[in-house]
């Protein structure tokens, strides 16, 4: 349906000046905090996307998602029974399987999800892409995070776009699919809106801000747009796409604010990791310090805290 | 703020919370004593107030403007000057090149939290048929998400309705009944206390003569505490006047396009200020331009304090300083009912010429201007004109003088973090003077209307007819169009209410017996009485202040908000 991206308009400004706002709003306190970092944790997407990346620091990044807060921390919030992981983990395809045995032997039912075709730049031949994401799935990984050729959003080729996302969605299968946009090298708000648009259309579960590798990752202007888009999605198909901010977020306020977001955009219904997830590395630190906190009341010490 | 006196009167119901400003300002605010008194009285004390002789400016809060004014004030244009009414609605244009999104979560912030610069009296979105669904969607969706509470929680969006205000219930019902669709949201579970909650409400789908369109729907005047010393009356919830509904109210009328949107909404009363939302930039800027209002932004709504900013600077009401006014106030004015088809023919004129002479660049009429000065040396003088060369010489003076000003006359730009404002100073229309015997006509009066581009219809005595026609004569061989100044004869007396009947853009009453009674007053948005010693005396330069004065009297200011840059 091309004319629903031919008329978008997205006014900067406004947008950016939303995004101010929001910044300023008051985070939670107390235990309602506690609770809204708990649920943050159970979004996030545990990721390690390096190249120096082994099965031994994959490994110690799987034990790490099973328990992402320290037992006694749970127990005394009283939340030590209900489960709390995160929400997958997020590896090169090369250590996919690494991740998938690891969780096997761990007992474990967090999904590994895999990044393909052509992270971070997508700048590799079509064939090559959908290889990649095949492998992958064989792999076992049950999600997978595809990248868009950026340079057919810049010149405007949206057939060429939607058939290209349509491919790898054919490709992935049963796995769920997250369809990962680069926000920060798509120009301008509108493109975002569009790409957004054709993401979905094209069949994506997930829409993701970023690979984390670029300039500029997830800000609260290119988050407002995408949720706009699946808003709108939603409201003309009736499916619900989720929505995954990825890179630079480092602070537990940050994510609270994301939640915020994210339920004032979309709507409680979307507080779910079934449609909503956090791309983070170092942020399950920084969260795991702020419950601490709460619980005892000083910050913890480097080495009172599991690594990730 | 601006360094002046309040006085506040208010009715003793509404007293408390005054009196409570008033004691909280002397300790914490530290505002030194006198600066801020309050009086709880009866609507007589009004009286008192009008005719002490240091009171300067009166603003009337809370209440519909025309009614207590009518009660309280004989004329209007003598005493202190009145402050213009601090209610007003906003229009939101919302066209098909919009970003409905953004203009969905301002429409709906705006409606929540009364601007304080700009006390809303409802917001009227008109909203392009093309995307007027897909808008109503969004903007229940936004006042849905609105929160409702305590006033106090900071993370409340919406409060409680003031205290002595009505319930907009019976609007809402009404329009109803006429068939609109009403959507509200539900209110959530709410903090007792004896606060009256309304949620928040679109309604869509009225004609234009519903109720809800009529009146002023939203919350109540906020005091202008900027300006000349004023003194306020608060209304009581006794007044058997047609209140205004508080509450975030928003009306949804779909428009075709941006010609039609503008039609639209000049014709919505009491408008304050007109938004446009368009990604289009010149359909943007072309509609917000085209909007009467004094205030366009483009692009935005939360601009009010910087474009007021701006104003202010550039000296555009309300901040206007008014006049000494050293005639005594003369008594009600009997009306004379007779009709009137030279004078209505002459206005009728004068409004044809009206937006030629007022769109022509400044240039072009300070040619006019000159070269009617350079006439004026030509033409004829007849004995019964009783002029004497000297008169002659400093109309000359004068209309050369607004030549040049006409040529340099333009706008101001005022740059903040996050846009500019545009500032021009546009022309009235169709001004009417009234003039008074026995001072002869000033006709330097009618240097500056004219340069600035208004069309002027004046009524004199006839004594000072003759001048007034030289000029005029002078003035058309020069390249004025007909109708852009006609000069009646008329008695003083009265002149001043059958100018006001035909209904111009401005009145000046010139001349000591020169009045109007209050109902035909109201109608004219800018009255004014032209106080005696302005010019100077005859022969001499005017006073420093005068030109300024008279610039501020001829025009009406304009500004447009443009939003840019980083926040």
């Amino acid at each position: 349906e091309l004319d629903w991206i031919s008329k978008v308009y997205v006014n900067r400004p406004a947008v950016v000046r939303h995004a101010e706002q929001i910044k300023k709003w008051k985070t939670v306190q107390g235990n309602w905090q506690a609770a809204w970092l708990l649920k943050a944790v159970t979004c996030i997407d545990l990721t390690t996307l390096s190249g120096d990346d082994t099965p031994s620091n994959v490994q110690r990044l799987c034990f790490k998602a099973k328990h992402p807060i320290r037992e006694d921390l749970l127990k005394a919030l009283d939340m030590h029974d209900k489960g709390i992981t995160v929400g997958a983990v997020c590896v090169y395809p090369a250590r996919v399987s690494d991740a998938v045995n690891t969780l096997k032997a761990a007992g474990c039912n967090i999904p590994v999800a895999s990044v393909a075709a052509g992270f971070p730049s997508g700048q590799t031949p079509l064939e090559t892409k959908l290889a990649e994401i095949r492998l992958a799935v064989e792999y076992g990984a049950r999600e997978i995070d595809i990248v868009i050729s950026r340079s057919l959003v810049l010149t405007g080729q949206w057939g060429g776009l939607y058939e290209e996302i349509r491919l790898c969605r054919a490709a992935c299968g049963e796995a769920h699919m997250k369809t990962i946009l680069a926000t920060g090298e798509l120009g301008s708000l509108a493109n975002v809106y569009k790409a957004s648009m054709i993401a979905m259309m094209a069949g994506s579960d997930f829409i993701k801000t970023s690979t984390g590798k670029e300039v500029e990752n997830a800000t609260f202007p290119v988050g407002i747009v995408m949720m706009r888009a699946i808003k709108e999605y939603h409201w003309q198909t009736g499916y619900k796409v989720g929505f995954k901010p990825a890179g630079g977020i480092r602070t537990a306020k940050e994510a609270i604010t994301w939640l915020m977001l994210v339920k004032e955009e979309l709507g409680v219904e979307w507080l779910t990791p079934e449609l909503f997830r956090l791309g983070a590395s170092s942020l399950l630190g920084d969260i795991e310090q702020q419950i601490f906190y709460h619980v005892t009341g000083s910050y913890a010490l480097q080495h009172e805290l599991a690594m990730a | 703020p601006t360094g002046n006196t309040a006085l506040v009167l208010s009715p003793p119901a509404a007293a408390p919370p005054l009196l409570l400003l008033g004691e909280l300002s002397g300790e914490g605010a530290a505002l030194p004593p006198g600066v801020l008194n309050i009086l709880a009285g009866p609507p007589g004390l009004c009286q008192a107030l009008r005719d002490h002789p240091e009171v300067t400016s009166v603003t009337f809060l809370g209440a519909p403007q025309e009614e207590l004014q009518a009660l309280v004030w004989g004329s209007p244009c003598r005493g202190p000057r009145l402050g213009s009414p601090q209610g007003g609605r906003i229009v939101v244009i919302v066209l098909d090149s919009a970003d409905l999104d953004s203009a969905a979560t301002a429409i709906a912030a705006a409606a929540a939290t009364p601007l304080t610069l700009f006390p809303l009296g409802g917001c009227v979105v008109l909203a392009q048929d093309t995307v007027a669904a897909a808008l109503e969607r969004r903007l229940q969706a936004r006042l849905g998400g609105l929160r409702l509470g305590n006033p106090m929680d900071p993370k409340t969006e919406v409060g409680p309705l003031p205290p002595g205000t009505h319930s907009p219930e019976k609007v809402v019902q009404e329009a109803q009944e006429e068939g609109a669709q009403v959507f509200q949201a539900p209110l959530p579970l709410l903090p007792e206390g004896g606060l009256r909650f309304y949620p928040p409400t679109l309604i869509s789908g009225v004609a234009l003569t519903s109720r809800c369109l009529r009146e002023l729907v939203g919350a109540p005047g906020r005091a202008g505490l900027a300006g000349v010393p004023w003194g306020a009356f608060q209304g009581s919830s006794e007044c058997p006047l047609p209140c205004q509904a508080p509450g975030p109210l928003l009306v949804l009328l779909p428009v075709r396009g941006p010609t039609e949107a503008v039609a639209v909404a000049s014709a919505l009363p009491q408008t304050v200020a007109a938004a446009v939302w368009a990604q289009d930039i010149t359909v943007a800027l072309d509609t917000a331009d085209r909007i009467g209002e004094s205030c366009g932004i483009a692009n935005g709504l939360c601009s009010p304090p910087h474009s007021l900013q701006a104003l202010r600077e550039f000296g555009c009401p309300p901040w206007e300083q008014p006049p000494k006014v050293d005639e005594p106030l003369s008594s009600q004015v009997t009306l004379d009912d007779r009709g009137d088809p030279e004078l209505a023919q002459a206005v009728a004129a004068a409004r044809g010429a009206a937006s030629g002479w007022g769109r022509l660049p400044g240039a072009s009429r300070a040619q006019v201007l000159r070269g009617a000065s350079a006439a004026l040396v030509r033409v004829h003088k007849t004995p019964e004109d009783g002029d004497n060369g000297d008169t002659d010489r400093s109309l000359q003076r004068a209309l050369l003088r607004w030549a040049a000003h006409a040529e340099r006359a333009g706008g101001a730009v005022q740059e903040v973090p996050g846009g500019r404002a545009l500032v021009t100073r546009r022309p009235l229309g169709v001004l009417g003077v009234a003039c008074g015997s026995p001072r002869p006509l000033a006709l330097e009066l009618l240097a500056p209307a004219l340069a600035l581009g208004n069309c002027v219809v004046v009524v004199a005595p006839s004594g000072g007819v003759g001048a007034a026609q030289r000029l005029r004569k002078a003035l058309v061989a020069a390249g004025l169009p007909g109708g852009a100044l006609t000069v009646l004869p008329g008695s003083s007396r009265g002149s001043g209410s059958r100018l006001a009947r035909q209904h111009p853009d401005g009145l000046w009453l010139c001349g000591g017996d020169t009045d109007c009674d209050w109902d035909s007053a109201v109608s004219v948005p800018r009255v004014w009485g032209v106080p005696a010693g302005l010019l100077g005396a005859p022969g001499q330069d005017p006073r420093p202040g005068a030109e300024r004065e008279l610039e501020l009297r001829c025009t009406r200011s304009h500004c447009l908000w443009l939003p840019g840059g980083g926040p």
